[in-house]
């Protein structure tokens, strides 16, 4: 049964939750109020989502539901980079299978993405044009003709348009089936002649690291985490470390552990007995040991002071 | 300050001594920062295994090690098991970090690389700006919570962070290699260190005689020692005794020793110049030392040290 969903976000995690088939988890890393806009279709085989979020983010992406998906970004704006490769509304990703990868916004974000079970994609690219589409082992960057993108571009448009504006037109089975079969054939003719970026071996290795940065940030969630303890941990020089995290995160690897630190620290804040603990307390637990420092930086970060967090929590 | 390794301190200056000590006990490293203000010579001997940065602190010159000063933006390193004296020629502030070799070398490896080694010897480093001053302001951050916070016990996770912070410094302070070779200390490798092993246990020697048994010129003992001492062999023999004379004076028991004696078990052979010596420098005379036995502190601390978990 075809469906549609639109839904707008002012919480990251609750926009980040909503992109079902992968586990995201998404880091803001600008300032301001988060806006987040989701829609989602469910057709007969195939799936298509659009999003949209304002500001400067990180998206760590884990795929798992054993789809073949392809992504491309439905509008211009701030540069957006997904494993480290920016995205373009003229080109697409067909990601790789086992998909884990980051994705980097450093402003204003849309962008949009299809899916189909494997079998059927790698059916569909047989039946249609005589390509092998089944999921590659590494994500490709594909540039498509000119003309072929555009038009995915047009339906991709249109569908997201018709949930917004028209959600019963979707859920008839026979418009559902005409609008598949168009965007399944518009997305076939980008990928048949498309041109084919390799991907470097450097960009796998960079994967690698960032995967394993990734696994020790994950497997100890409330602990501040600091560069030495990490390159030992995952065997990578901090200069490699560097270069990786600042290619997939957009800034380096003391700048994200400091960030991550920073929202760690505000949690403790949050649920600190506020009688028992004091702001020197957390500051130093997360690190923070210049105290007047910390307290700027908490204050241009969440609009407020350690200790009004602390106060807050208790009101 | 046994901690850092001073096996002895000489105030050559003339005042009411005063300094004030802070330490830290972390888990791997230690931190200590000092702020003194009278000229003296310290001789310090690093452990074995481990390893001594120095880093200016500003705001007051910083010691000369081995007879290298710290330039504006330097730090020097000690390597392990290395001795040396640290003079300075007045008022001075000086920080330091210790940890152990082992723990350098893992961290250096791991951070930039198999190539990393451990400083050895004396050596002199002029660090990128931005991690000197990382390592700067994370040392003066800890020292400033300690004296803030004296003797709180510190969350272990707050140590470890601390502990991440100032070793990712360090070895990006030691990335690019020590500069100079200057260090008059690599002339006369531990004839210094030597010479307090002489003194140590024959303190009665006169200068000729140590020169004899150390076998170096006369010449060559004075050059080193004012280099790195900034006075010369007799000048240091001096205060060496004024110390020794009324540290014995402060321990010993008085009808057990005569002043003359205990003096003399020094070497010293005008009591009247060493008696005044020996005023201008503790003020008050020899016998009076005797008579108060119980003593004062040598040392004023302004802190108590401080330990954390």
């Amino acid at each position: 049964m075809p469906s549609s969903a639109v839904r707008t976000f002012t919480d990251p995690d609750d926009y980040a939750a909503a992109h079902r088939g992968a586990k995201s988890e998404l880091t803001v890393i600008g300032r301001g109020h988060f806006t987040g806009k989701l829609t989602r279709i469910g057709l007969h085989r195939l799936g298509m989502q659009r999003s949209f979020d304002n500001l400067p983010r990180t998206a760590h992406v884990v795929n798992w539901n054993g789809l073949a998906l392809i992504s491309f970004r439905t509008d211009t704006g701030p540069s957006l980079l997904s494993s480290g490769v920016e995205m373009q509304p003229t080109n697409i990703l067909r990601h790789g299978e086992d998909q884990v990868y980051y994705q980097r916004s450093s402003g204003s974000a849309s962008f949009g993405g299809m899916t189909l079970a494997v079998e059927d994609m790698a059916a569909v690219g047989e039946a249609m044009a005589g390509i092998d589409l089944t999921p590659p082992r590494d994500t490709m960057l594909v540039t498509p003709h000119p003309g072929a993108m555009a038009r995915l571009q047009r339906l991709h448009a249109t569908a997201g348009h018709l949930a917004e504006e028209a959600p019963e037109i979707i859920v008839n089975p026979d418009a559902a089936r005409g609008l598949e079969q168009a965007l399944i054939e518009a997305m076939i003719s980008c990928l048949v002649d498309g041109e084919v970026r390799e991907d470097r071996v450097a960009q796998r290795h960079h994967e690698i690291v960032m995967r394993r940065f990734h696994r020790v940030v994950e497997e100890n969630p409330e602990q501040p985490l600091y560069i030495p303890e990490i390159c030992k941990a995952i065997r990578v020089s901090s200069r490699t470390l560097r270069v990786c995290c600042q290619e997939h995160l957009g800034m380096g690897p003391k700048h994200y552990l400091l960030r991550r630190r920073m929202y760690l620290a505000r949690r403790a804040l949050r649920e600190a007995a506020t009688d028992a603990t004091s702001v020197t307390d957390v500051a130093t637990r997360y690190g923070f040991w210049q105290l007047g420092r910390f307290a700027v930086e908490y204050q241009s970060l969440f609009g407020e002071s350690p200790s009004a967090t602390l106060r807050r929590q208790s009101e | 300050m046994s901690e850092e390794g001073v096996a002895r301190f000489l105030v050559t200056g003339r005042a009411q001594f005063r300094a004030r000590l802070t330490q830290i006990v972390l888990h791997r490293l230690h931190l200590s920062a000092g702020e003194e203000e009278l000229s003296r010579i310290a001789f310090v001997a690093v452990p074995a295994g481990m390893v001594l940065i120095l880093l200016p602190i500003g705001g007051r010159p910083s010691p000369i090690w081995g007879g290298i000063g710290m330039r504006t933006g330097e730090i020097i390193t000690l390597g392990p098991g290395q001795r040396v004296h640290a003079r300075t020629d007045g008022p001075c502030r000086w920080g330091s970090i210790r940890l152990p070799a082992q723990d350098m070398a893992r961290y250096g490896r791991a951070l930039s690389g198999a190539g990393f080694g451990v400083p050895q010897f004396v050596a002199r480093w002029q660090p990128p700006l931005a991690a000197r001053r990382d390592l700067r302001q994370l040392h003066r951050a800890a020292i400033r919570a300690a004296e803030a916070r004296s003797g709180t016990l510190i969350d272990a996770e707050a140590v470890h962070g601390l502990e991440q912070q100032l070793i990712h410094a360090l070895v990006d302070c030691l990335a690019t290699g020590p500069v100079g070779d200057d260090m008059s200390a690599h002339r006369h490798p531990e004839l210094l260190a030597r010479f307090e092993g002489l003194l140590q246990m024959q303190p009665f020697l006169r200068v000729a005689e140590i020169c004899g048994a150390l076998g170096v010129s006369d010449r060559d003992l004075r050059r080193c020692c004012e280099e790195q001492l900034g006075v010369s062999p007799s000048k240091y023999l001096r205060l060496y005794r004024v110390q020794q004379v009324h540290r014995a004076l402060r321990s010993g028991n008085p009808d057990a020793a005569s002043i003359a004696e205990v003096a003399r078990r020094y070497g010293v052979r005008d009591l009247g110049r060493f008696a005044a010596a020996y005023r201008a420098r503790y003020g008050e005379l020899p016998s009076a030392t005797l008579r108060r036995r119980d003593g004062v502190a040598e040392l004023t601390l302004g802190r108590p040290r401080v330990k954390f978990s």
